[in-house]
């Protein structure tokens, strides 16, 4: 045992105001004696709500937790339950009256626990630590999720596994700056023949023939058009000797083939681009006699040689896919290759339409049945005619079978040209070693760190160059006494004679397993300005600070508002706000969820890419929201909606036929544009099958209305759709209305449930619930139910449909705003609201809405509160 | 017996062929991974159960091994869901299991001076702990749990570096076939590396994905008519499916000579190696054409237990009683001398059909 470990250290907390417990006046407990006690005293504790004591210890965080409750159980209605007896709206009002002033007077705004480092944040915080390219690996745990947000300084657990990452990942991101000596092997140049027969071919990619290999395909994708060596990978990096054999066959008119050696890395995908993948060399194949191409080509280790035909018979897709336009143009260009190759052989056209096609029928297997029906002979050539609109159609109907029908027409090329033919291949290296460009960034990020020597000692020199560095670490300066730890673990290390690179590597390692590296916001007492610098940047970019935010916290400028401001505002325009933008919106609104949810088949047919556009849509209008920062009331009305082809079709909005998302202006006061009605939230409110109003009204009160509820009694069973279409939603939810002990909860949950049923599970607009049938092996959609989305708001406010839940909220959108602050707050401090948070809320969103209510300036508000500036 | 498992024929007796098992999980693209999983969230495998369970006897806890690098290749996951990274090369899993030298230095290197690491940060660790609240002690707490159970693993990892790692007489090819078309080759060369595994108990848990992608084979010289993937979705066409079948018989063939390795060797304890090793092979597809992950096809061979036979599971007539592929997965369980309630949907056994 090294250390003597003392887990719960009675340490009393230090920057508490007060010292004895407040007793209960007499008011409050004379309430509670009458109202209350007979189901919250020791014994019965019902709802784990214990209150029979008669103070209250404001030290004690489980005491300013239950009473925050207390408070808000009364104030909602909720408590006393609807059977027992209630006190006199001047009792409760008096309560209540008493309890808001001492909460407000007893829980300070503030409360987060210490937070470790989370994933995303871990990450970025190593890299610009160190100045290396680090990231964790697929295996690294991930984080566990509370109040809704992976960043939460509580529900944030160190497992062994993690620690033992932590471990692990502390070496590798070390080696990336100081790696170990390697011993230089010297590796003897060798060669490589490589004959036809030992080429990797994807699909048609090539053809072996006459002890040749041939190619025909010019596409971009590497599995679609290239050839590499079976068995030759570049063992080391270096310079290595290439010779190709190449001849051209059957290349008419003028046509000269050009071929291209690309480097690929053998781990990488076969559907990588050509454009992707660096060009070592251009030959030009002038002659069909076969010729020699040399060239002196470099590779990383790990990586071999590409062949690919660059101006062949086939090609024709890396533009349009570039471009957007590529389905209708390549359709086009694959109908063209065939009229055209019918044009010139009337033969192989009867040949081709008299085979037809079947769903399978692709490459080879569809060729050789063409060419057995050329062989045949009884193919009626005479009354085949390209240009009529028989053909034409057919022409266009394999047209549409896109890289079934390109295969079957590289075939065609194999025998008609023009093509490449490939003799042989032979490498032969490596000639020279080179330092690969991993290396290189490596010597140079080496070189920054370790700097000069300047003739000073070992101590000397390991402090100056670790004080930055850990400085860096730890986000604040460090202490002498610590730094001479780890001076200290580097000095031992090289005295038990190991090099002095090994000795710093060994404090790095040290120094990113400390908690002080792992942890933040742990020290007691009101934040100081680098505390402060930390929050703030981890809150807007999920990393550590910058340079700039790191001097303005060493100078002690932080703590300036207008620096603050300034600061706040420069780092909502940085680019890496979009590390707070995916974070935050994607657990807001659960954009993290969508790729879970897989919505029923029979609604439609749902691919990544309609997944892509609905994620898409709302993570560029929070991001205009931001940038522009406009009203808070934009996120409920705009008048403007990001668009492609897929969410227009959602929403049944006329729109061109491109998947690049547009921005396209629309007046406010309609049916889309808003969170309320994005295919994003609605399908996240769903489960792809089915609609839940409650689902939906519940999540609207958490993340839009800012009024969580408690999740329903153990003893309620789920509601099963029913799907036959006899009964409606409603008439089985209508339970609610009729028990005291649902309709608490429920007039608040069901309206903005019920408001929202005519969205479908992935957003689409509908007025009668589906029901299903089987026709034979199909499966029809027929109107069953109709929708009814009217219901009552709390208040008395009478819904119709979705667009009166929209004008509710525009009209009362401070409900919004408080929602959407207590979420930035929860979010950038790594706690729930306390009672204290809330009244500060209340005051930013009054003060924000007085000057135009703005996205950024709420944001600033935000930041310069207590709630932000305190622990 | 199916033509496709025709190379099993003379091993008759050391194997049983299942029909209609399968989780009752979601069909569907990418759902092919919950065949060692049972379900499409997040979940442990079958072979990591066992893993925990046993793996501190061996040098590697489990191992997950499959051939070239075809991108999501991952079927085994940990309690937490998280995908258990693949060794795909011959030379990566042979210098894994039986390395030497340098490599072996730099190790004993690094755990040993991970010990003045640790050290340092439980130093650190103290320090803060006494400027904090109680409530943040009690969260460092954790801090001080984990460190200390790596501690424990490093340890352990030191004293298995002391035990010379076992020799093995087996010659490397001079070049990893890794490229996509070359994966039939280097599955021959997996299987040999894991069947020395197991005979030197560098491990008793493995898990070996074959990867089915757009490889296009060259069989017995001849190179199929399209990639292995466009044969999977074959749509009824007999010329596919027999190709389709010919690669399936290759990997078959490659099963059985594995097959027939363990039934030639021995395990540390002298008894031979197929007899105390359950082997499962099957696929989490049940109708690759249409991306059907019922009814998957079975064989389980080795681990002593009653083979021979076609198990063909009804399932026109299912009732309470029909076995799921979990209840298969819960017998083996059983026989290594685990306690498992249930796998997935899964919550008997497969006891009655196997011993």
């Amino acid at each position: 045992m090294r250390h003597l470990l003392l887990p719960f250290l009675a340490v009393h907390g230090l920057s508490q105001s007060h010292a004895a417990p407040e007793p209960l006046p007499d008011l409050a407990y004379d309430f509670i004696s009458e109202y209350c006690i007979n189901c919250h005293d020791d014994d019965s504790a019902k709802g784990d709500m214990v209150l029979d004591g008669d103070s209250i210890n404001w030290s004690d965080w489980h005491d300013a937790e239950r009473w925050t409750k207390v408070h808000a159980m009364l104030e909602s209605g909720d408590m006393p339950p609807e059977k027992e007896d209630q006190p006199s709206a001047t009792e409760r009002a008096a309560l209540l009256d008493w309890l808001d002033t001492t909460l407000t007077e007893n829980v300070q705004p503030g409360g987060t626990v210490i937070r470790r480092l989370n994933r995303q944040e871990y990450e970025q915080t190593v890299s610009d630590t160190l100045g290396i390219p680090f990231s964790v690996p697929n295996s690294f745990p991930p984080d566990t999720e509370f109040h809704g947000f992976d960043n939460i300084g509580e529900g944030l657990i160190l497992s062994p596994p993690l620690m033992e990452q932590y471990v692990h990942l502390a070496t590798a991101a070390a080696d990336l700056l100081l790696p170990p000596a390697k011993k230089t092997k010297e590796i003897a140049s060798q060669s490589y023949p490589i004959g036809p027969g030992d080429f990797t071919l994807n699909f048609t990619t090539g053809h072996e023939i006459d002890g040749i290999l041939r190619m025909v395909d010019s596409r971009a994708p590497l599995a679609r058009s290239s050839v590499w060596p079976n068995r030759f990978e570049a063992r080391a990096s270096g310079i290595y000797e290439v010779e190709v054999d190449l001849s051209a066959f059957k290349a008419t008119q003028g046509h000269v083939p050009i071929v291209h050696l690309l480097a690929r890395n053998t781990a990488n995908s076969a559907f990588q681009k050509t454009y992707e993948l660096k060009t070592l060399a251009t030959f030009k194949v002038d002659s069909d006699a076969p010729q020699t191409f040399r060239a002196s080509v470099s590779l990383e280790r790990g990586e071999t040689v590409v062949i690919h035909y660059e101006n062949g018979p086939v090609a024709g897709d890396q533009v349009w896919v570039q471009t957007g336009q590529e389905k209708t143009k390549y359709e086009a260009y694959i109908a063209q290759l065939l009229l055209d190759a019918f044009r010139e052989d009337p033969a192989l056209g009867a040949a081709w339409m008299k085979v037809g096609y079947e769903r399978s029928f692709r490459g080879w297997s569809w060729w050789d049945k063409i060419e057995k029906a050329l062989q045949q002979g009884d193919l009626d050539v005479a009354s085949f005619d390209p240009e009529s609109p028989e053909v034409k159609a057919f022409a266009d109907q394999m047209s549409k079978r896109g890289t079934n029908t390109v295969e079957t027409i590289d075939c065609m090329h194999f025998f008609k040209g023009p093509g490449v033919d490939i003799h042989q291949m032979t490498f032969t290296g490596p000639t020279r070693l080179i330092d690969d460009e991993a290396t290189l960034a490596q010597k140079k990020r080496t070189g920054r760190f370790l700097k000069g020597r300047d003739g000073r000692d070992d101590r000397s020199y390991t402090q100056a160059t670790l004080r930055p560095t850990l400085d860096k670490a730890f986000r604040r300066p460090v202490s002498d006494a610590q730094l001479e730890k780890y001076v200290s673990i580097a000095l031992t290390h090289i005295e038990k004679g190991h090099s002095f690179e090994e000795g710093l590597h060994l404090a790095l390692r040290a120094s990113l397993c400390s908690p002080r590296f792992l942890f933040r916001e742990y020290r007691e007492g009101p934040m100081d300005t680098f505390d402060l610098a930390a929050r703030l940047s981890y809150f807007l970019t999920t990393g550590p600070p910058d340079a700039i935010l790191r001097k303005h916290a060493k100078e002690g400028t932080l703590n300036d508002p207008a620096v603050l401001e300034a600061q706040t505002r420069r780092l909502l325009q940085h680019n890496k706000v979009k590390f707070f933008l995916d974070s935050f919106t994607g657990q807001w609104l659960d954009l993290r969820l969508l790729p879970q949810i897989m919505p029923d088949t029979r609604l439609l047919n749902w691919t990544e890419k309609d997944l892509d556009a609905i994620t898409a849509e709302t993570e560029l209008f929070v991001s205009e929201i931001l940038r522009e920062n406009h009203p808070l009331e934009t996120f409920i009305d705009p008048d403007f909606i990001y668009l492609n082809k897929r969410n227009a079709k959602l929403y049944d909005i006329k729109f061109a036929n491109t998947e690049e998302m547009t921005r396209v202006e629309i007046p406010r006061g309609g049916l889309r544009g808003g969170l309320l009605t994005q295919a994003s939230v609605l399908m996240a409110t769903a489960n792809g099958v089915d609609t839940q109003p409650v689902l939906r009204g519940a999540w609207m009160l958490e993340n839009i209305f800012g009024q969580p509820t408690p999740p329903p009694p153990s003893n309620v069973p789920a509601i099963e759709p029913d799907t036959t279409g006899a009964k409606s939603i409603r008439e089985l939810l209508d339970r609610h209305k009729e028990d005291a002990s649902c309709a608490s909860c429920h007039l608040r949950i069901d309206p903005p449930g019920f408001a929202l049923e005519n969205f479908d599970p992935i957003g689409r607009w509908r007025e009668f619930y589906p029901v299903y049938e089987k026709k034979g092996d199909k499966i029809i959609t027929l109107d069953g139910l109709p929708v009814d989305s009217a219901s009552v708001m709390p208040d008395g406010t009478p819904l119709a449909d979705a667009l009166d839940l929209k004008r509710y909220l525009s009209e009362n959108i401070d409900i919004f705003s408080r929602c959407l602050s207590d979420k930035l707050l929860t979010y950038a401090t790594g706690r729930p609201m306390n009672y204290g948070d809330h009244k500060v809320i209340e005051r930013v969103v009054a003060d924000v809405a007085a000057q135009g209510n703005g996205f950024a300036d709420l944001i600033v508000a935000l930041v310069q509160s207590e709630s932000f500036r305190n622990r | 017996m199916s033509p496709v498992l025709k190379p099993l024929e003379d091993l008759r007796k050391d194997f049983s062929i299942f029909s209609g098992l399968d989780h009752r999980a979601p069909n569907g693209h990418k759902n092919w991974k919950n065949y060692l999983t049972g379900k499409s969230t997040p979940s442990i495998s079958f072979d990591q159960i066992a893993a925990k369970a046993i793996g501190e006897q061996t040098r590697f806890e489990s191992l997950q091994v499959t051939c070239g690098s075809f991108g999501d290749s991952l079927m085994s996951f940990t309690k937490e869901g998280i995908p258990l990274p693949a060794i795909d090369r011959p030379s990566v899993l042979y210098k894994h299991l039986f390395s030497s030298g340098t490599d072996k230095a730099r190790m004993d290197y690094l755990l040993d001076s991970g010990g003045s690491v640790l050290d340092l940060a439980l130093d650190e660790a103290s320090t803060l702990q006494r400027e904090v609240t109680n409530r943040d002690a009690a969260k460092l707490d954790e801090y001080f749990t984990s460190v200390r159970e790596v501690e424990k693993k490093l340890q352990k990892r030191r004293e298995w570096l002391k035990v010379p790692t076992p020799k093995v007489d087996f010659q490397l090819p001079e070049f990893d076939p890794v490229a996509p078309d070359l994966s039939l080759e280097c599955e021959s060369i997996m299987y040999n590396l894991m069947a020395l595994a197991l005979e030197t108990d560098s491990t008793r848990v493995i898990s070996f994905l074959l990867p089915g992608q757009g490889q296009v084979f060259t069989i017995d010289g001849e190179k199929l008519s399209a990639g292995y993937h466009g044969l999977s979705h074959h749509g009824n066409d007999p010329a596919k499916i027999s190709e389709f079948n010919r690669v399936g018989q290759e990997h078959v063939m490659r099963f059985g000579n594995f097959l027939r390795q363990l039934n030639e060797k021995k395990d540390i304890e002298g008894k031979p190696l197929l007899d105390t090793t359950a082997v499962l092979f099957g696929s989490g597809m049940g109708d690759s054409n249409t991306h059907n992950n019922s009814q998957l096809p079975i064989v389980l061979a080795g681990g002593a237990f009653k083979h021979g036979a076609h198990h063909d599971i009804d399932r026109e007539n299912e009732s309470k009683s029909t076995p799921l592929l979990g209840d298969l997965f819960l017998t083996v369980l059983e026989s290594m001398g685990l306690e498992e309630d249930s796998f997935a949907k899964a919550n008997r056994n497969m006891n009655d059909y196997l011993l």
